[in-house]
């Protein structure tokens, strides 16, 4: 597994926990709590999908 | 004599898998729509008789076809619904719109749909001949993708349980949308890591260095928004 891999591994769970805390933050009200655990999710899966293709074999 | 009605040697194959395509859509809409009205208070012994008779139905239509191709068929899915609709006969109180719980409507709906467009398409056909050594694969596969995708799954379902502990509607509804979509997004992220590991053409990056750049202002994006929820505040839920 090469090293960008891991990373973009690590972005995809850590989007996971992202989307988790923002969905848990909508359940307590917490709406801008919640959008900004979402637009931290969003961003680490942009960073993670930009990771993966520079990792591709080429 | 050959019958015509019976299937010709080399569509063997594919005699029955047109029942066995029908079987799971059928079965659930039968256990979405048919089991919860025999079963209720307001059943007799005929609507269970009818309702065990309309699965068995289903089930037995795929030996009916490998033997009498068509017309077992037929008589398989037909007697399906037509005993279904017999336990929705006897027991039309279950149909009520009082007693019928709306996502029970819609699921039932999509069941009886999707049984109904397997059930019209052509089936599959099996291409390989059983005689003929199974052809080699192209490349090697990782065993670690059945890992991936299980846990981009797992995280997705695990996901949908948030909205159950809410009490307004309203806000559920919105928390069920939002985790979809991030199960949506997790699961596909997942998908392109997967599919990021094989030497593919489609997947290669012709232009490293500007995504390497772009992905680099990303993570620099991502930290920024963490260091700003740091000195703001924002906490983890409980």
């Amino acid at each position: 597994m090469q090293f960008v891999d891991a990373i973009a591994a690590a972005l995809t769970i850590a989007s996971a926990a992202a989307f988790w805390a923002g969905s848990s933050a909508l359940a307590r009200a917490e709406d801008l709590q919640a959008l900004y655990w979402l637009v931290v999710g969003l961003v680490a899966v942009r960073g993670a999908v930009q990771l993966s293709k520079t990792g591709a074999k080429g | 004599m050959n019958n015509p009605d019976l299937p010709r040697e080399d569509e063997r194959g594919a005699v029955g898998l047109a029942s066995i395509q029908a079987l799971a859509p059928g079965f659930y809409a039968w256990a979405v729509t048919v089991l919860p009205a025999a079963w209720s208070r307001a059943s007799g012994p005929t609507a269970k008789l009818c309702a065990l008779i309309a699965a068995l139905s289903l089930a037995l239509s795929i030996v009916a076809e490998r033997r009498f191709a068509q017309a077992g068929r037929f008589a398989g899915v037909w007697g399906f619904v037509l005993f279904s609709a017999f336990v929705w006969l006897l027991v039309p109180t279950s149909m009520g719109p009082f007693r019928l719980d709306p996502w029970r409507a819609v699921a039932g709906m999509l069941g009886w749909g999707l049984f109904a467009f397997v059930v019209a398409a052509p089936s599959t056909r099996s291409r390989i001949e059983p005689t003929e050594a199974p052809l080699p694969p192209r490349t090697k596969v990782f065993r670690t993708d059945a890992l991936y995708a299980l846990c981009a799954i797992a995280v997705a379902v695990v996901l949908q349980f948030i909205a159950w502990s809410v009490a307004s509607p309203e806000r559920a509804l919105l928390i069920r949308v939002v985790t979809l979509g991030a199960g949506l997004i997790i699961i596909g992220t997942s998908a392109l890591l997967v599919a990021a590991r094989y030497d593919r053409p489609a997947f290669r990056a012709p232009k490293r260095r500007p995504l390497l750049r772009s992905a680099a202002i990303t993570v620099i994006l991502l930290l920024l928004l963490v260091a700003v929820g740091a000195i703001f505040g924002v906490r983890l839920p409980d």
